[in-house]
């Protein structure tokens, strides 16, 4: 599994590749991401799988394939109904991950032509869960509010940790993540096909241009599958360069609200707020004296009713024809000196809220939401309860709440608790975390609040008002006694009452209730407010509606508003966004090193040097380094050099010391005998950051080890007494070398015959002469030895001068046979004849060394009893020694299951190639 | 819901080693320049937001190391830049000369449709000092058809300029891209109120660029 980056053209935004395999199908899942890092199964959604068969093709990207180190992989995936570009991050886990998908294709190619197609059924069930939660993404809003909880309350969740999947430890961080998902049961019972049931989460955009896409829920069955999955790869952090500014821009959003003083003017706006309780009745008056009875139109309309429908269809099913009836008779009445536009309409049974705006102001208009808590029968009902509308209004956010809450007069506490449900349960959600009611500049609460009268009898409520006394009255008014008391509507103010109580009236007239419960009057009908900036104006009763028992009631409000000052918010917006760039750089991962360059002198054949750079996170965030390969290059740095460790995880603060170890040996002695310098530049790559480069130099001491046949044979005196350039010259062009030459050529290379006849003088009857390595201190001295061609000094052990005349053979810069006669060797090898044929035609002095080191070996067997040494032992020794393959055909081109046994075919013809010269006599 | 997009263009800073390419880049992302700079070893890269005709764009400008010995490595890094700024000191001959090679590396490593800026930093020199004159700085990028600025990383001097013109004639070749993402930006993302602004002043200033 990887993290990956899809992109879209310029647009990249995070997905999650996994490869699931089920038995022997495999299947590349694409997961979006909701959130990064990804810690549990909610945080990631299924988008595609695709079954990785005929179709299946994934390549990296060839145009982009010369990329910088350190880049991100762009690596493209076709099937038939797919074609995307993802950039996994640069490192070995995606390579790994490539080459498992590599391994699948060839998984599948090779069952199909054995005559075994597999199914992929399992891959099909979760195409149908994405192709069925897509379709149902176009429903409208009304369709997925009410399939939202048929969904979340039927299936019962299942955490199930996966059985542990084959894997590296690498991977482990990725299993943990495995093991959180929570995997969803569903009764078949429920929509969709059987056994499998999308459940629905709104996300952003996917890929494929749909605008939603949701969350999967597998069935028990699928739980196995992904437990089986043997699933491989890292999470690993994309570069931050890259990464998605969703987070960003709440980040802005958040600082920009910090400093909105800085940048916005306060502007008076006319608020009109309505309530009417309309008693079941449809509209049948003209509205107008009650909403536009003032000389001003007003900005915004917040207008509410209640008990709008009191028929059983509206309560069971909350579906009434009074909805659209009033919003018309409502639309008429507006202020007929502005247009109006309709911001929003929301209903739970007979409450409902309508907004309007003028249509000159909908723009400065945004941020809408509207949102219902029932608190009727049970609690939760909607004949009673609030429904609510917020809005952001220039700077300024807005909520309208109109409730009806419990009747009866001796239920104010009811009530009370109504108000506190209501604004606990009334959450605004689409805006980050959930809004509540309190959290706005601007709170109008309207509504039948249905607080009555108390202590006071319908006759003496009537008398005060005939007496025109309505303060005292309003001394008896229940809510003005809750709120007083601190029970409801805590902060909220409520202008002075100077109207008749709105209830109850005999419907078509203004007179009192007169059937025979003959209730008090009561200031049921209710406008409050809560906020700074608010100004009330107007708060009245309006008679002349009649067709209910309650009458309605309307308040004016000036508000001042935060406008956005253009010029200073642009000024604030820059500010704002280069203060976060400039975090965001800081943010960057940084490391400090404390050398950029290494400087190994007098480096010596087979001795180490070791130098340490101490790398230190001196950024604000957690560093993971990586020395990466340059161009064309397929390991970070050169043969004779190594970085321990080359990639490493460092925490802010701490250090890490990486140790840069040269050893020249027999790969790379050659290359620098023939004048290739001792210098290399690493890059130390910072995952996400920036690169350093690291320049490492030094001076390689000329060896005889690593030497071509062909100069050993011209240099009589010890190899570092002769000049460089000579040295140089005679390693690049071995063969033609007249004018250089002081002497004649010895026959074979004096270091060869020195310790050839120092093991023959002294070692033809020691036991196991070849097998046992000599004391390392020992190998050393005889270096020098050789070096220095004192050959009567030789003094380490009879052991480490043979080990050290094997690797003197090994590390000659070609072998004794040369490359080019390398395969015809093999072809021939069990024909003595051809042999001595192949042998006669390759250079003299090769042969020669061939010819002597053959001999000392048939001398050697002729001392088999105290040697322990066997004819087959020692031709398979030499053959190694002889015979290498030329560079570049070192890997062999076959099939890996039938690897093993074409080494052992090769090694088998060296040995008998060898075997040959050592049992039978040999001479030109 | 976070909204996850971003729009992005890589541009590359090249020059011989000590023209103030750090400079430039530290005064342009951090408007701040350290004056005990050492020199770059390696590639180094910041972030810019800016809205550009109204669009929001993030610059991620990397930063190369201008020294020689490095060349063969820096190279391989031109590969992804969609506009290359070519910098020269002015106070300094040879490092105009050699503009002529950094030309060569782009166009034999960098892709084909990259745009191109000349700079001539170190404009806050003293007449005396001043080695390469403004003509033939000029007469350079004139030749090669690419737009021209003398700069001063120091004094805060054109350095934005240079950058947006960059950013700018990089988004104009790249436009159908761009505005393709755009418009899936606007389609799929709930377009906040900041953007909607800015993108009005955009407008409003004909097409000015705005610089955050």
């Amino acid at each position: 599994c990887v993290e990956g980056i899809l992109v879209q053209d310029w647009v990249r935004s995070s997905r999650l590749l996994a490869l699931i395999d089920c038995e022997e199908d495999k299947a590349l899942f694409i997961y979006t991401c909701n959130k990064t890092p990804v810690i549990c199964a909610d945080d990631i959604t299924l988008e595609a799988a695709l079954p990785i068969k005929g179709d299946f093709i994934c390549n990296i990207e060839s145009e982009s394939s010369m990329a910088l180190p350190g880049a991100d992989v762009p690596v493209r995936i076709t099937t038939n109904e797919t074609d995307v570009l993802f950039e996994l991050p640069f490192g070995s886990k995606t390579s790994h991950f490539f080459s498992q998908i590599k391994q699948a294709i060839g998984n599948f190619l090779q069952q199909t032509s054995q005559g075994r197609p597999l199914s992929f059924q399992w891959v099909e069930r979760y195409r149908l869960c994405i192709e069925e939660s897509q379709q149902s993404g176009t429903n409208d809003l009304f369709g997925f509010d009410k399939f939202q909880p048929a969904s979340t309350a039927q299936p019962h969740t299942v955490e199930k940790t996966p059985p542990p999947a084959q894997q590296d430890p690498d991977d482990l961080a990725f299993e943990d993540n495995f093991a959180d998902l929570r995997v969803s049961q569903i009764d078949s019972g429920s929509e969709g096909p059987p056994g499998l049931s999308p459940g629905m989460r709104e996300s952003q955009g996917s890929s494929y241009g749909s605008r939603e896409s949701f969350t999967t829920s597998s069935t028990e069955e699928n739980l196995v599958d992904v437990g089986s999955g043997s699933v491989t790869g890292v999470m690993k952090t994309m570069g931050s360069a890259v990464r998605p500014v969703g987070v960003r821009d709440g980040i802005v959003k958040l600082h920009m609200s910090k400093r909105e003083s800085e940048f916005t003017v306060l502007k008076p706006f006319r608020i009109f707020i309505g309530t009417w309780n309309v008693n079941g009745k449809s509209c049948a008056e003209d509205l107008g004296p009650w909403l536009a009875c003032d000389a001003e139109p007003p900005d915004i309309y917040a207008v509410g009713f209640q008990e709008l429908d009191l028929s059983k269809e509206a309560f069971l099913f909350n579906d009434s024809p009074r909805e659209e009836e009033w919003l018309r008779g409502v639309y008429k009445a507006l202020h007929p000196r502005a247009n109006y536009k309709k911001i929003k309409l929301i209903r739970l049974v007979g409450m409902m809220l309508i907004v309007f705006a003028k249509h000159e102001l909908a723009s400065y208009i945004t941020d809408v939401a509207a949102e219902t808590v029932g608190t009727g029968i049970m609690g939760k009902m909607g004949n009673k309860g609030g429904v609510g509308v917020r809005l952001v209004f220039h700077n300024t956010t807005f909520v309208f709440i109109n409730s009806h809450l419990a009747a009866h007069v001796e239920e104010y506490e009811r009530r009370n608790q109504d108000y506190n449900d209501i604004c606990s349960r009334m959450l605004f959600k689409d805006f980050g975390s959930p809004l509540h009611i309190s959290q706005h500049d601007a709170i109008f609460w309207l509504g039948d609040l249905n607080y009555r009268i108390s202590e006071l009898s319908a006759d003496e409520v009537k008398g005060f008002i005939r007496k025109d006394m309505l303060r005292d009255v309003y001394e008896y008014d229940q809510l003005n006694r809750q709120m007083r008391i601190q029970k409801a509507f805590i902060g909220f103010t409520e202008g002075e009452i100077n109207f008749l109580p709105t209830y109850k009236y005999d419907s078509g007239t203004d007179s009192w209730d007169s059937s025979e419960k003959n209730r008090a009057p009561a200031w049921c009908d209710r406008i409050l407010y809560r906020g700074e900036s608010i100004r009330q104006l107007k708060y009245r009763g309006h008679m002349a509606l009649k067709i209910s028992d309650h009458k309605p009631v309307s308040s004016i409000f000036d508000v001042q508003v935060k406008t956005i000052d253009e010029k200073r918010y642009k000024k604030v917006y820059e500010d704002v966004i280069r203060q976060l760039d400039r975090l965001e750089n800081e943010f960057l991962p940084q490391v400090s090193l404390s050398k950029l360059e290494f400087v190994f002198s007098n480096v010596m054949y087979k001795e180490e040097q070791q130098q340490s750079l101490s790398v230190t996170n001196s950024g604000q965030v957690p560093v993971q380094f990586e020395f990466i390969n340059k161009l064309d290059e397929n390991k970070y740095c050169k043969p004779w050099l190594e970085a321990e460790p080359s990639m490493c995880f460092i925490m802010p603060g701490d250090k890490v010391e990486v140790k840069f170890i040269v050893l020249v040996d027999k790969m790379s002695a050659s290359s620098l005998n023939a004048g290739e310098k001792l210098e290399d530049i690493l890059i130390l790559h910072l995952d996400g950051g920036k690169d350093f480069f690291i320049s490492i130099s030094g001076n390689y001491i000329p060896s005889s080890f690593g030497a071509s046949i062909e100069a050993l044979v011209r240099m009589h005196g010890p190899i570092r007494e002769i000049p460089i350039e000579l040295l140089f010259q005679m390693e690049s062009d071995p063969s033609n070398s007249q004018q250089v030459e002081p002497f004649q050529a010895f026959d074979i290379p004096k270091e060869v015959w020195m310790l050839v006849d120092h093991l023959f003088r002294n070692g033809t009857k020691v036991a196991h002469l070849f097998d046992q390595g000599g004391l390392h201190k020992n190998f050393f001295v005889d270096h020098a030895c050789i070096h220095l061609n004192l050959h009567r000094f030789i003094a380490g052990s009879i052991h480490s001068v043979a080990e050290a005349l094997l690797e003197f053979i090994a590390a000659l810069r070609e072998p004794v046979i040369p490359y080019v006669y390398y395969q015809k060797c093999l072809d021939c090898s069990n024909n003595f004849v051809l042999c001595k044929q192949v042998l006669s035609q390759i250079p003299r002095s090769h042969r020669n060394v061939f010819k002597y080191l053959t001999a000392f070996a048939r001398e050697l067997l002729l001392y088999k009893e105290e040697s322990k040494l066997h004819e087959k032992t020692l031709a398979t020794l030499l053959g190694e020694l002889f015979l290498r393959p030329p560079p570049g055909k070192e890997v062999l081109q076959v099939p890996p299951n039938r690897r093993q046994a074409a080494i052992q075919q090769i090694a088998r013809k060296k040995a008998s190639f060898v075997y040959n010269f050592i049992v039978n006599e040999y001479d030109e | 819901m976070a909204k996850q997009y971003d729009i992005i263009i890589r541009l590359l800073m090249v020059g011989d080693s000590g023209v103030g390419k750090t400079c430039m880049l530290c005064r342009f992302a951090d408007d701040d320049i350290s004056s005990t700079h050492v020199s770059t070893i390696g590639i180094d890269f910041k972030i810019k937001t800016l809205t550009i005709d109204g669009k929001k764009i993030r610059i991620q400008i990397w930063d190369t190391a201008g020294q020689e010995r490095y060349e063969t490595i820096t190279k391989q890094y031109y590969r992804r830049a969609q506009g290359i700024v070519l910098v020269y000191d002015m106070k300094n001959e040879e490092s105009f000369k050699n503009i002529q090679k950094w030309m060569k590396y782009i166009s034999d490593f960098a892709p084909e449709d990259v745009e191109l800026i000349l700079v001539a930093n170190k404009s806050d020199a003293y007449n005396s000092e001043r080695k390469v004159s403004k003509e033939h700085g000029e007469m350079f990028a004139k030749e090669h058809r690419i737009p021209f600025y003398e700069t001063s990383a120091y004094m805060d001097m054109n350095i934005n300029e240079a950058f947006i013109m960059l950013a700018r004639i990089v988004m104009k070749r790249h436009k159908k891209e761009i505005d393709k993402q755009m418009e899936h930006i606007r389609l799929f993302c709930r377009e906040d109120s900041d953007a909607h602004i800015i993108e009005k002043q955009g407008k409003d200033n004909n097409g000015c660029c705005v610089l955050m």
